[in-house]
């Protein structure tokens, strides 16, 4: 999942822009995901918009086969944090989502060294977690 | 013969709201505001950050207007709305 992502963050970032992907599980396993998921977007070197057309037919296909997005993970300039935008407009608001940030738009080795990740606890405030401890990756 | 009991039918209509994969059937009235529904959907669905952030739209895509009626709005029984963020974006 992670070299997966990493190859889409090499390839539409160009090594000069944000990009993002979202990964995937079947419903009736929380804590699971299976499948890397790049959106149509747009992206600059400072952010990313996923198309709204984009969004209603993924979480329609979602609905019908019965999975769910556990997280996010997109990419930064530098420093991996989570920003404002981060937190006002993930694709899951809801508690138990993850947001992966990872730093030098992805343009290295597959790893979560210097990476941030963020979960939405109940009271939809994200709280900071240990990457290499909440993803078996 | 007794008295003939006399009852007030509230017609009430379900739709389908999806989110992030899970279903939920809620009651609704052709007549209520869309933001009632929106609301039922966010409890429904345990949504507490940047409620105001969030809409529903049809299967074509369209964002439903808030301030509307479910009615005025084109809302259906047994339609399938999206809840989802109206924008989503990050950096």
């Amino acid at each position: 999942m992670l070299a997966d992502s990493f190859e889409h963050f090499r390839c539409c970032g160009q090594g000069c822009r944000e990009c993002v992907v979202y990964w995937a599980g079947p419903l009736g396993e929380p804590g699971y995901a299976d499948t890397v998921v790049h959106p149509v977007h747009v992206a600059t070197p400072h952010g990313y918009e996923v198309d709204s057309q984009w969004v209603t037919s993924f979480f329609l296909r979602l609905h019908r086969d019965r999975r769910a997005a556990r997280l996010q993970a997109h990419t930064h300039p530098r420093q991996a944090g989570h920003s404002q935008t981060d937190d006002r407009f993930a694709l899951v608001p809801a508690p138990g989502f993850l947001s992966l940030v990872i730093p030098d738009y992805g343009h290295a080795v597959p790893s979560l060294d210097a990476a941030y990740l963020a979960e939405m606890n109940a009271e939809g405030e994200w709280a900071a977690r240990e990457p290499t401890d909440a993803l078996a990756v | 013969m007794g008295d003939t009991l006399q009852t007030q039918t509230v017609t009430k209509d379900t739709v389908l709201v999806t989110f992030n994969g899970q279903e939920k059937s809620l009651a609704y009235q052709p007549e209520e505001q869309v933001s009632a529904i929106l609301n039922r959907a966010l409890d429904a669905f345990g949504i507490q950050a940047n409620r105001h952030l969030m809409s529903l739209f049809t299967e074509a895509g369209a964002e439903l207007p808030d301030s509307s009626s479910a009615e005025a709005a084109g809302v259906t029984p047994g339609e399938l709305l999206i809840l989802r963020q109206s924008v989503v974006k990050g950096g």
